[in-house]
């Protein structure tokens, strides 16, 4: 059994090297200079024509532009989400900080690719969400639906992230385009490094691009230093195709690798993560007077996913090491026509989900001098499978001066398994019967209104209906909840069902900026949350876990919230962003076990428990100003967070204490070939950490967020 | 658009018609009370002083303990009118030890049905259908595992210790009970096994009948007297056995017989 030393390094962990970077800048800057003159030569360019106002969407939903934040130093894309009002991550290493929107965590929020593309992660952990196997460089903009409004993208319960990658685009010429980023992160000596080339013609054009990360561990604002070093390589490549006019047709490739990530807040490590994503697109146009357009998708993703504690201490009473393999494939047709006045998308998709994997406990016994080694193979998840097939109908019209926006889907989800794993207790059927199938409905309706002069008002209801994960339905025993239980699957839950109601002001001033403060509340029906099985029916299989919990279904619990924000008009030089954001979560009839040293002796029922995993109010400004017609470009951001006091007694969940952090950035573009970014995050390197972290195993420190950290930007774009 | 609209809330009143809280009858309450259970660990009638080369034994042994550690399991209730009542609705398998004062105590989770109860049984270790290798993973618990290929589970009982041999040396002994093996041929090569050993047996409590009363919260006092390891009905011998014996199936067969008689119970006052 081969044991690795413990990575702990703040070493920077170097792909391939900065001297390459160096020698592209050299070799094709002066390639760059006449590039310019010769792509002068056959384009038209036009004055840059500026269109200012707000266009205010029906739901709540807010489009980010992957090109606004190009400089930033990001190194995942789910803690570049927490910086939206009412989203946060839960943390549990350097990366792959998993989103929770409005309270919603874990499948409740649906994350897809390019409008279709899903992607089944291996972890059980969740080391590896979906938003950990695509890399921001690769990103052209991410599109945040708050609440189960939009269905033609497949089911949605508690909120939608539609992240869209950079894809292969036409050109009228002949013509090719490049990039190269290299990004430093001081702290954790984090270096990433990115290419990309992308060109063609107006019948056939192409992207490929390819980049590294690598970062140590980091240091906190108390001083302590985290195991959170992880390296990633990443590949993508497309191809587009006019077969004739307004027929594309799309193909496209991504490879991402991860090495060594390691979680401290998990109890293992990623010892390899390899995902492989291919997707075909034909998307037709203008088809005639009732049909609009056609698009048939479909796609392939696989992870392989291997996690072991062989840098852990507890490796040496007993090593772990679990091998995952999660396949996802499906597609969809989508056609729209027009009928009268309104708009119809209808459409229907199906997803396909098969996951297998084993974990294998090594125990080794020096007894009266002689060494015995015990080995045990449990199935994590076998053979499972998990189906869904939709068919939905979107509708979008104008009635008089409210747009009017409707959606109804239905879905038909079956799941199984090849367990032979049985436990029936007492006469209790804990996990058995394998099989199980549903028939869901969810829909959605807005309205928007202009009530006077650029004020909007905006309202939505929506049903959203999830049918269990694969996770929720089949896992046995690991710890993949944030309390330090090994959890079981449950194959009888019942899909859950969220009933949202959201309302919306939008006002628009074109001297002072856009003001929207948005209101929703949740009712959740059949909500998922784990419940203590007793040790005399089964016992975990974690170290470190004190307990077994499954997977059950709550009757109701509900939550609520708001969102504000504020930005300053796109047209002035100074801009001014601010935001603030809550959420609410409530269970009506919580269970709490009474513990009495180290053992259960009772239970009683917590009356309007706080739902936990639920983060506190925080408010955001942001400040920026352009000088020099943008080619110099400060920023000022301030984060503050409240504590959060209102806690789950049910789950013994911890009290977080509020904070304040700022950070500063200053960009210059001296052409439009090169951007150097720099800037501090953390300037005052506090001591923090987020409600939503997760505690260092075998502990109940927290896991602090890294403090101090200077970074540098250097892209080249021809 | 009216008519949209109705529609949609008519379709999400009957879709959330089953999201009606389903109200749970509470089921009759039985008349109960609690158990705890304390334990302590004598020699010759005194609490054990580890680690001091005071005692002896029937064989003549001079002897320390340094180390108590073992599991019961299955403690049973048997009432007057034959019926029982075996823990088991929260944990069945519980873990004792001398240098983990927590695990000295037992709260019975079970509620223990009113009535007289002529006495308490529990099984010294634990059973063959229970004792699963890797069925613990964290410490204490699984510094207890029994090697798979000499039978697998977790040790029944570890006494650790050292005798004075018959040369005056000071000799550590691991008094250990688990799963025995039977070797074909001499010597103790796992790959001669041919058959395994349940080693576990029940403990009946001598004078262990109660009353119990509705609400009623009853401690017992067990002690462990563990000079009976070593006597009654056997003799046994350090010089005799040596350091190790959970490869001596002679020897722990020897200990499980002595072991019925280990335990006392009193009601605390």
């Amino acid at each position: 059994m081969k044991v690795t030393s413990i990575k702990n390094s703040t070493e920077p962990v170097t792909g391939f090297p900065i001297r390459l970077l160096v020698g592209f800048f050299f070799f094709f800057v002066p390639l760059l200079a006449s590039s310019q003159e010769s792509s002068t030569g056959d384009t038209v360019t036009l004055e840059e024509v500026k269109v200012f106002g707000k266009q205010v969407p029906i739901f709540p939903m807010e489009s980010i532009l992957m090109k606004n934040f190009s400089y930033e130093p990001i190194h995942d894309i789910g803690d570049f989400l927490r910086q939206e009002p009412n989203v946060s991550g839960i943390r549990k290493g350097g990366i792959a900080i998993d989103p929770v929107v409005r309270g919603f965590k874990y499948n409740q929020v649906t994350v897809l690719l390019n409008n279709g593309v899903k992607i089944e992660g291996g972890c059980p952990n969740r080391m590896d969400p979906v938003v950990a196997h695509v890399e921001n460089e690769d990103i052209s903009g991410i599109e945040l639906v708050k609440g189960p409004f939009l269905l033609k993208y497949g089911p949605v319960m508690g909120a939608l992230i539609n992240i869209q990658t950079i894809q292969p685009e036409p050109y009228l010429h002949p013509t090719i385009h490049g990039k190269v980023l290299y990004g430093f992160e001081s702290n954790w000596n984090g270096q990433r490094e990115h290419l990309e080339l992308a060109g063609g013609s107006r019948d056939f054009y192409f992207r490929i691009s390819g980049g590294f990360k690598g970062y140590g561990s980091y240091t906190a604002g108390n001083g302590e230093l985290y195991n959170t070093s992880f390296r990633k390589s990443y590949v993508t490549a497309g191809a587009g195709f006019q077969i004739k006019e307004k027929h594309h047709f799309t193909l496209s490739y991504a490879y991402n690798q991860g090495n060594d990530v390691m979680f401290p807040a998990l109890p293992m490590d990623e010892q390899l993560d390899k995902t492989h994503i291919a997707s075909v697109n034909y998307e037709i146009s203008d088809l005639g007077k009732i049909w609009n357009s056609l698009q048939v998708m479909g796609y392939v993703s696989s992870v392989h996913h291997v996690m072991d504690n062989y840098n852990r201490p507890v490796a040496s009473i007993m090593q772990a090491i679990t091998i995952v393999d999660a396949w996802d494939a499906g597609g969809k047709v989508v056609g729209s026509y027009l009928a009268g006045d309104c708009k119809i998308l209808t459409g229907l998709d199906f997803e396909h989900i098969y996951k297998d994997g084993q974990k294998k406990m090594t125990m080794k016994m020096i007894m009266s001098g002689d060494t015995f080694t015990s080995v045990k193979y449990t199935n994590v998840f076998n053979q499972t499978v998990w189906n869904n097939a939709g068919i939905f109908n979107e509708l979008q019209s104008r009635f008089g001066s409210v747009d009017f926006s409707a959606a109804i889907r239905l879905d038909y989800n079956q799941a199984n398994s090849a367990d032979t794993f049985h436990l029936i207790n007492d006469g209790i059927t804990y996990f058995d019967k394998l099989n199980s199938d549903f028939l869901n409905v969810s829909f959605s309706a807005g309205m928007k209104k202009r009530l006077v002069s650029e004020l909007y008002l905006t309202a939505a209801l929506g049903l959203g209906t999830r049918s269990p994960s694969i996770l929720e339905r089949f896992i046995k025993l690991m710890p993949v909840q944030f309390d330090s239980y090994d959890y079981l699957g449950n194959p009888q839950l019942k899909p859950e069902q969220n009933y949202q109601v959201d309302v919306s002001l939008d006002y628009y001033l074109p001297e002072v900026g856009s003001f929207t403060a948005n209101g929703f509340f949740s009712l959740v029906h059949n909500y998922i949350l784990g419940k203590i099985i007793s040790p005399s029916v089964i016992k975990p299989s974690t170290q470190g876990a004190v307990g077994v919990k499954q997977f059950s279904n709550e009757n109701l619990v509900y939550l609520t919230g708001f969102e504000f924000s504020f930005s300053s008009p796109f047209q002035k030089k100074w801009h001014l962003m601010a935001s603030a954001a809550v959420t609410y979560g409530t269970n009506p009839d919580a269970i709490k076990y009474i513990v009495s040293e180290g053992e259960v002796v009772g239970e009683e029922t917590v009356y309007n428990d706080p739902l936990p995993e639920i983060p506190p109010l925080e408010g955001t400004i942001h400040f920026s100003y352009d000088f020099f017609r943008k080619k110099l470009v400060p920023g000022f951001t301030l984060r503050m967070v409240n504590a959060q006091n209102r806690v789950s007694e049910a789950y013994d969940e911890q009290k977080t204490p509020g904070f304040v952090v700022a950070a500063a950035s200053l960009s210059y573009t001296p052409c439009s070939y090169f951007t150097i970014a720099a800037g501090v995050d953390n300037i005052f390197d506090n001591a923090y950490y987020e409600h939503l972290n997760r505690r260092i195993v075998g502990s109940l420190q927290r896991l602090y967020e890294p403090g101090r950290v200077f970074y540098v930007n250097l892209a080249v774009k021809f | 658009m009216n008519r949209s609209l109705t529609f949609f809330l008519v379709v999400m009143m009957v879709a959330g018609g089953n999201s009606c809280t389903e109200k749970k009858e509470d089921p009759p309450r039985i008349p109960a009370g609690n158990v705890v259970f304390d334990f302590s660990h004598l020699v010759d009638g005194d609490p054990l002083h580890q680690n001091e080369l005071i005692y002896t034994n029937a064989a003549g042994n001079n002897y320390l303990i340094t180390e108590v550690k073992y599991f019961i399991s299955d403690i049973t209730f048997y009432k007057s009118d034959g019926s029982r009542k075996i823990v088991e609705d929260w944990k069945d398998i519980f873990y004792i030890d001398i240098d983990i004062p927590e695990t000295q105590t037992i709260r019975i989770f079970d509620q223990i049905p009113a009535g007289e109860y002529d006495s308490i049984t529990f099984i010294f270790g634990i059973s063959e259908e229970k004792n699963q290798s890797f069925m613990y993973v964290n410490p204490p618990e699984v510094f207890m595992a029994w090697p798979t290929v000499l039978g697998g589970g977790y040790h029944y009982m570890m006494i650790n210790g050292k005798w004075e041999d018959t040369t005056r040396h000071t000799i550590p002994f691991d008094f250990h009970m688990g799963i025995g093996q039977l070797y074909q041929g001499g010597g103790y090569n796992p790959d001669s096994i041919y058959a395994f050993v349940q080693n576990w047996f029940i403990v009946s409590l001598p004078e262990s009948d109660f009353t119990m009363k509705d609400q009623d919260s009853l401690t017992f006092n067990i002690a462990m007297n563990i000079e009976s390891w070593f006597e009654t009905p056997h003799i046994y011998d350090h010089n005799h056995w040596g350091g190790d014996i959970m490869q001596k199936q002679p020897a722990m067969e020897m200990a499980r017989e002595n072991g019925s008689d280990v335990f006392s119970i009193s009601k605390a006052e």
